[in-house]
């Protein structure tokens, strides 16, 4: 799978559209296919935004619990929140990745 | 193995101030009390601070289980102090010159005294609990 | 073929447990020898070695003999201090034990252990749904 297949995939609106319900802070979905300039818009993206979302609320995570474990910080709903929101980005990061697999695949069997 | 140790150590601390009690709960219902022999006399519970061991003889093997102490009535001593004298020459216990050796309890002492020992059981009782509860939360972990 | 599946933090969580639920036992001994004539209160820290354990200072310390105290890099070996108490209680039998300030470690030390175990129970989670093929194919 490359990513330049699922840019010609992302130009297809119906797929678009599909995935257009996924709402995050950071990326925006292009509803006609058409590559915004600078803004997230192809599947590639997606995931690597997700993808650093993921990374960068684990690594936060990680950080906050070791303060609190080694009582730097008496912070408790911080650490938990901040674990949720490791939680969170990661499963979103699932499902975008679920996503782009089956647009894949779906591409796949087209008859071209 | 450590919240069973604690729960040992606090449920001695337990059983200590029930002991505690017996003897306050005795010393308030003999407070008038007195025989041909000589007036009740007032009895005081001695702690003492023992290591807790889950096998009586097993060797204490480092530091923490040296710190883990729980506690023991070892004995219940009578209190030294003279009896209070009362001058009535009609009981039928009173000395030749007219006084009665009343026990020297101070019904006072003994109130002070039971509200301690009431709030050293609670104290107790609350220990078990956070032993307790942090055990249970300990299996929550695979769930 | 080794992967590395838990981190650090994992087992610093996993060790903090460890420690907290010792010094829950030092703390019962403490309430139950209220009134022991002659007992000295205990205390036990960990905090320190922990930090320095994960690194988490300025500088990372080096071990140059083997029977240093834990300088840093070995969560594992975190084993914390136990001593005397040193307070102002001062009571005409000995006895150190300063019983409201146990009953507030005791329930510092009680919501610490629970969140250590909650964090653990939410990594550990995050884990299994992420090897269990993250919900999808």
């Amino acid at each position: 799978m490359t990513f330049n297949t699922i840019d010609s995939i992302s130009r297809l609106g119906n797929l678009g559209d599909g995935i257009g319900k996924i709402n995050t802070q950071q990326m925006e979905i292009a509803e006609s296919g058409e590559s915004a300039s600078g803004k997230a818009s192809t599947f590639g993206d997606l995931l690597k935004g997700a993808l650093q979302d993921a990374n960068q609320s684990q690594l936060e995570a990680n950080n906050v619990v070791n303060e609190l474990v080694a009582g730097r910080t008496k912070d408790l709903h911080g650490a938990m929140i901040a674990m949720e929101k490791a939680d969170v980005n990661f499963r979103l990061l699932a499902q975008v990745r679920n996503k782009v697999i089956d647009a894949y695949r779906e591409i796949m069997r087209m008859q071209v | 193995m450590d919240f069973l140790s604690s729960m040992r150590i606090s449920a001695s601390g337990l059983e200590a101030q029930t002991k505690r009690m017996e003897t306050i709960s005795s010393n308030l219902a003999n407070a008038e009390s007195t025989s041909p022999d000589g007036p009740y006399k007032r009895k005081d519970p001695v702690f003492t601070a023992v290591a807790d061991r889950a096998h009586f003889g097993e060797i204490l093997k480092n530091q923490m289980d040296e710190s883990a102490q729980g506690v023991m009535v070892s004995e219940v001593a009578e209190d030294a102090r003279p009896p209070r004298l009362v001058y009535n020459p009609s009981h039928p216990h009173a000395r030749p010159d007219g006084y009665v050796e009343m026990p020297n309890v101070n019904s006072v002492e003994e109130m002070a005294n039971m509200v301690s020992a009431q709030r050293s059981y609670e104290a107790n009782i609350t220990a078990l609990n956070a032993a307790k509860s942090m055990a249970i939360k300990a299996l929550d972990i695979g769930k | 073929m080794s992967i590395k599946v838990f981190d650090h933090t994992l087992d610093a969580l996993s060790k903090s447990l460890d420690l907290r639920s010792q010094k829950q036992t030092i703390i019962s001994s403490n309430i139950a020898n209220a009134e022991t004539p002659g007992y000295q209160a205990k205390t036990m820290d960990f905090e320190g070695e922990l930090a320095n354990a994960l690194e988490l200072g300025d500088t990372v310390l080096e071990r140059t003999n083997e029977q240093h105290m834990n300088a840093g890099g070995k969560i594992d070996e975190v084993k914390g201090e136990i001593y005397n108490q040193i307070n102002n209680v001062v009571r005409e039998d000995g006895n150190t034990v300063d019983r409201d300030a146990e009953m507030v470690s005791l329930a510092e030390n009680q919501i610490m252990y629970s969140a250590a175990a909650d964090l653990l129970k939410k990594k550990l989670a995050l884990l299994k749904y992420a090897i269990s093929d993250g919900g999808g194919h």
